[in-house]
């Protein structure tokens, strides 16, 4: 029986509250609910990804940004949102104002995946990604049902 | 705005990937369902894929420099949280597997049980079992509202 029954929430520690709640409003994540402390200040600010899945912003994190990818800080490394349509993403992000952190390669990605890259204000990365029916993370896992072992690949 | 359709994946950076993939394999249960080789060609994997559910991943980079991931007070990632079924399953399976609880069991203030634990790098992992008259299900009920 599996344990857990998917993640519930991501909570990340900001420098900003406000410029991180603008983002990810911006970003069609609402604000849902903010629990306040003894002084009557957000203690964490919960925004609504989906309805059990819930991204959790507690304020007062030290450090301006989060450590760069080159970096390969042990932590996150960065998170990724799935969208219907690259495309219509791009357009939607653009005209929100939000910038891509690369620019964007059309051609699909070495798993098969279109997709683009956004940072938060606080530096984390977040992968955009549209997943092709036949890409390779849906093979592994069709395989892993029908009794498979996890594939290796080398995609050079 | 409809933007998003999910949380896709989580992806970590390691410092020591068998220890990682005993921990979220071999003790929390999650299924290995790929790794890729570097894309430059140089040996070693670039990224091993977990199974948390159909549609969401786990991926981890090995090669973390640092002793552990950053304390909860830096801007980071604070922590992940993964829902149960039932709390005191997935405690008693912890123990089965030798996972310490950092924090024991409560009831938070959110109405929902929760417990801690911590995967090799330090990375805290909540565990939540959502109780129906929870704050998070009611501002949920309280947004569908609004856009009715």
């Amino acid at each position: 029986m599996p344990i857990f029954s998917g993640l519930g929430h991501i909570a990340l520690k900001v420098n900003d509250l406000d410029a991180s709640m603008a983002f990810y409003d911006a970003i069609g994540f609402p604000e849902m609910l903010r629990l306040l402390n003894d002084k009557g200040d957000p203690w964490i600010v919960y925004h609504r990804i989906s309805d059990n899945l819930y991204l959790e912003l507690f304020p007062g994190g030290k450090d301006k940004a989060v450590p760069g990818e080159k970096d390969n800080a042990t932590g996150l490394f960065h998170l990724c949102l799935t969208v219907a349509d690259a495309d219509a993403a791009e357009a939607k992000l653009s005209k929100a104002g939000i910038e891509l952190s690369r620019p964007r390669n059309a051609n699909r990605g070495i798993d098969g995946n279109r997709g683009m890259w956004i940072n938060d204000p606080d530096g984390n990365r977040i992968e955009i990604m549209e997943m092709a029916p036949d890409c390779i993370q849906f093979k592994a896992e069709s395989n892993l049902k029908a009794g498979g072992r996890p594939h290796v690949l080398s995609l050079r | 705005m409809n933007l998003f359709k999910q949380l896709a994946h989580v992806a970590l950076k390691v410092k020591d990937l068998d220890k990682s993939l005993d921990f979220y394999v071999n003790k929390l249960g999650m299924t290995e369902m790929m790794s890729l080789a570097r894309p430059d060609g140089s040996p070693g994997v670039w990224l091993v894929y977990l199974r948390i559910t159909d549609d969401q991943y786990l991926e981890l980079f090995p090669g973390g420099t640092g002793d552990r991931a950053p304390g909860k007070d830096v801007v980071a990632l604070n922590h992940i949280c993964l829902g149960v079924e039932s709390l005191d399953e997935a405690i008693a399976h912890l123990k089965k597997v030798d996972v310490p609880l950092t924090i024991q069991k409560k009831m938070a203030a959110d109405k929902n049980w929760q417990a801690w634990i911590e995967d090799p790098d330090g990375n805290r992992i909540e565990l939540m079992q959502i109780m129906p008259d929870c704050l998070q299900l009611a501002a949920i009920a309280r947004l569908k509202k609004a856009a009715e």
